[in-house]
């Protein structure tokens, strides 16, 4: 029996075709998961202003790691807003990670810091740490600055948990904005559980363009830039649709690095941060529970709903291609050095839902879709392509990215309606319309991009230049 | 599946040629659904705008409304009580959604209002027959509903049959769990933490923080011999006692406290030597020495902060040989706790940490 071309044709059409299906089923049930749990949390929050309670009372102490590199622009600032935050009892941990700018000189001069003969021990193993530094004004007590060589983010954030004094660490990028309540908010999975919480983490929304004053979001506004906008769509998709629906199911495998909370001693028991992948948020959160799944002791990650941190996007498009493809190293290096939990029932939802998930429709997804257009160019240079058929399924496919778009849109809208002004919302429709055509295909080629990068051994982050948060403040 | 199968799409395929394949056929059924939902979606984003608008707006009226006519019944001495509360009752308090808002609005002054005004805002609650609303909510089947409600009937200090409320402290939803907790320490004229004979699940740390606040703030009657709970099945009330017997000193239970140094729950342990510290009891550093050894990581971080608190130098040197050569945070801890004692030998105890660091790695 022999194979022909066309029968070749007909197994790849039928094996896209399942393959489509199967990863719309996916949204279908993440959005379903979705919609309940953001509603269950919506009715449990109508009672006494907890918050005010939680300021009062005598929360656990918390290390906060912030990791610097060539920040020396903005550091003052941004660490005169991370004093600010709300929460009874809590450390700044400044980690400059061998900036070669004016960062450490700055903060020296600013914070009246000198150099302390400090207590540490190297429980993680990092770069050398070149002196650590506290304010000789008891106004700056909380504020720790540790000088170190550089190694990168990962070995900043597990020198932060060596040197640090709390038992709960909360790691941020050094220039997110915070919401007033967002520390008290994210320690509430630690104190409202029977298990043992290792980590939680909240939800991230996009600052561009906000108005923005103190450290603090005055008045939130859609992005200028399509680039920048559809990636609120993006993060729309991603925390009210995706993390929600995982949260529910106890399979959250990632917690954003911009912000996110862990049990120190479990971090470290786990080995802390790896610097040798570009995704090491992603990676410790699923070698902390791989861990605790191995010891079998009951544990949880708390997931909180609301927006407690708003951060910069890109807003250029070289920058975006630089960020998904080491989102995308990230995701693969963490499954590559994970695979042993893949279809492996004794990881139970991490390991029967979660890591083949992520493996199938986060990974091989844009090589997938990739692989679908050279097929495609295929059909067409053997002038196999059926017309009727190409065109039909491409509007199904367009029309479902629409809906799920539009679907995250109608849960912000139903959940937390950050964007006030009416207008925003048909621009942000009209964007949902445009990503499938302008941005997506853009993003599909960064992360098939960022997979030749992996198997070339690419290591680097790329570099993430930012327009600077602050500058909105003028508006 | 089955209702979209049912459903007859002959009259879109109708404008398509005849003879389609089948898959062609079934994709363009799937856009015009996707479409269509896609479109519904972006009707309902705005309907739900429209109606949220008009909600807050509703809210927002009725929210003016009640300040008003709270802040005549309580502060204005010609207002005529009798009928224009009779008159706001008929008039405003008819939906559910404004009888909600005039709890929630009620409660909100009530909770910044103390004494006689407390006491006429409870009377007006019940004039309006508000309780009532609460009491069906509580027997309504939503758990939403059932925790609202017994917020409201606590927050107003409302009785209610105890036998309704008892079996809420074991309901399956955290939150219906917990507002009845706090319903028992608010209504209670004594005893207010009976009801921890009667839970099955353990205690978390936000329960405790609330019951604290509730036995602080809102409980009037005495205080509760909290050696009662030092005993029981669930290792969270021997927890929650153990640290309610220091915040509110009471030293005659220091001696039901010392054997619990032994207890087989390591949290308990370590609560039982902070509380023990909080008391000032000096006399359990000898026992903390000597169980030093035999002791969790934790619990020894514990001991070593109560030295601190309550030791001497001397207590801690008899510590250091027990400190394992792999236990680097104690070790940390133990250096820490001697320059804290000896501030003068400050960069000496430093140097000494760093050379012992140095021999052992």
């Amino acid at each position: 029996m022999s194979i022909t071309f066309d029968d070749i044709a007909d197994i790849a059409s039928w094996l896209f075709l399942v393959y489509g299906i199967l990863i719309c089923l996916g949204y279908l049930f993440s959005a379903i998961f979705s919609i309940f749990e953001i509603r269950d949390y919506k009715r449990s929050n109508n009672y006494k202003d907890e918050i005010a309670l939680l300021q009062a009372s005598e929360l656990p102490p918390v290390s906060i790691l912030a990791p610097a590199y060539n920040e020396g622009l903005n550091i003052v600032e941004n660490v005169r807003s991370l004093l600010t935050i709300n929460y009874p009892s809590f450390e700044i941990v400044i980690i400059n990670d061998g900036s070669k700018d004016d960062s450490l000189e700055r903060l020296i001069e600013e914070y009246d810091l000198e150099k302390q003969d400090y207590l540490f021990h190297y429980f993680i193993k990092t770069q050398t740490i070149r002196g650590v530094y506290k304010s000789k004004n008891t106004a700056f007590k909380n504020l720790l600055v540790i000088d170190k060589e550089n190694g990168g983010k990962a070995d900043a954030l597990n020198t932060g948990i060596n040197v640090c004094t709390h038992d709960i660490i909360c790691c941020i990028d050094v220039d997110c904005i915070l919401e007033y309540d967002a520390m008290l908010k994210l320690i509430k999975p630690f104190l409202n559980n029977r298990k043992k919480v290792i980590a939680s983490g909240g939800v991230i929304r996009v600052a561009n363009n906000c108005v923005i004053e103190d450290g603090r979001i005055l008045e939130v506004r859609l992005p200028d830039k399509f680039v920048a906008r559809v990636q609120v769509i993006e993060y729309f998709r991603a925390f009210l649709m995706g993390r929600m629906a995982w949260s529910r199911v106890d399979g959250l495998l990632l917690i954003s690095g911009a912000f996110g909370m862990f049990d120190k001693q479990i971090a470290i028991e786990a080995g802390g941060y790896n610097h040798n992948t570009v995704g090491e948020d992603m990676e410790l959160l699923v070698r902390m529970r791989r861990m605790m799944r191995e010891k079998k002791i009951p544990y949880k990650v708390g997931f909180v709903p609301d927006p407690l941190c708003w951060t910069e996007v890109p807003q250029s498009w070289e920058i975006l291609k630089r960020q998904r493809n080491r989102w995308t190293r990230g995701t693969a290096e963490t499954l590559l050095l994970h695979k042993k939990m893949i279809f492996n029932p004794k990881y139970g939802v991490l390991g029967m839902l979660s890591t083949p998930f992520w493996l199938f429709f986060e990974w091989m997804a844009p090589l997938i879709e990739f692989s679908g257009s050279l097929f495609f160019i295929c059909l067409l240079w053997f002038g196999l392509i059926s017309w009727e058929f190409f065109l039909t399924f491409l509007f199904v496919v367009y029309s479902f990215a629409v809906l799920f778009s539009i679907t995250a849109l109608f849960f912000e809208e139903y959940s937390f309606q950050q964007y006030k002004k009416p207008k925003y919302i048909f621009t942000l429709i009209g964007t949902a319309f445009l990503e499938p055509i302008v941005y997506h295909p853009f993003v599909m080629w960064s992360a098939v991009r960022g997979n030749w990068d992996l198997i070339i051994g690419k290591k680097s982050w790329g570099e993430m230049t930012r327009t600077g948060l602050s500058k909105s403040a003028k508006k | 599946m089955a209702v979209i199968y049912s459903i007859d799409f002959d009259w879109l395929l109708g404008f398509f040629p005849d003879d389609l394949p089948f898959v062609i056929e079934a994709n363009i059924v799937m856009t015009f659904i996707f479409f269509v939902f896609a479109v519904f979606f972006v009707g309902f984003i705005i309907l739900l705008r429209i109606f949220k608008n008009f909600r807050n707006k509703k809210k927002e009226e009725q929210r003016l409304l009640l300040e008003d006519i709270l802040n005549a019944y309580l502060f204005d001495e010609e207002f005529d009580k009798e009928r224009e509360l009779q008159k706001f009752k008929d008039e405003h308090l008819n939906k559910p959604l404004e009888i909600k808002i005039a709890i929630k609005e009620i409660l909100l002054f009530h909770s910044n209002i103390k004494g006689e005004s407390a006491t006429q805002l409870r009377e007006l609650f019940l004039q309006w027959e508000l309780d009532e609303f609460c009491k069906k909510q509580l027997a309504n089947s939503a758990w939403y509903s059932k925790s609202r409600a017994l917020f409201s009937l606590s927050e107003m200090l409302i009785k209610v049959e105890l036998e309704n409320i008892k079996p809420l402290l074991n309901h399956k939803q955290d939150e219906v769990r917990q507002q009845a907790q706090l319903y028992f320490i608010k209504l209670a004229e004594d005893n207010p933490l009976e009801f921890l004979d009667h839970i099955d699940k353990p205690l978390t740390l936000w329960e405790e923080i609330f019951i604290e606040d509730a036995l602080k703030n809102e409980y009037h009657g005495p205080m509760p011999d909290y050696s009662n709970w030092l005993h029981s099945v669930q290792n969270s009330v021997v927890d929650f006692a153990i640290r309610m017997i220091a915040k509110f000193n009471q030293f005659e239970n220091i001696s039901e406290l010392l054997p619990l140094l032994e207890h087989s729950c390591e949290q308990v342990r370590r609560e039982t030597i902070r509380s023990l510290c909080a008391l000032e009891h000096y006399e359990v550093i000898d026992t903390l020495i000597s169980q030093f050894e035999e002791e969790t990581n934790l619990v020894k971080k514990t001991i070593l902060d109560a030295i601190e608190h309550l030791g001497s130098y001397n207590d801690l040197m008899m510590l250091k040989d027990k400190i394992q050569d792999n236990e680097w945070d104690l070790k940390i801890k133990y250096y820490g706790i001697a320059q804290y004692f000896l501030p003068e030998k400050k960069q000496s105890i430093y140097i000494q940490y760093e050379k012992e660091k140095a021999l052992l790695l």
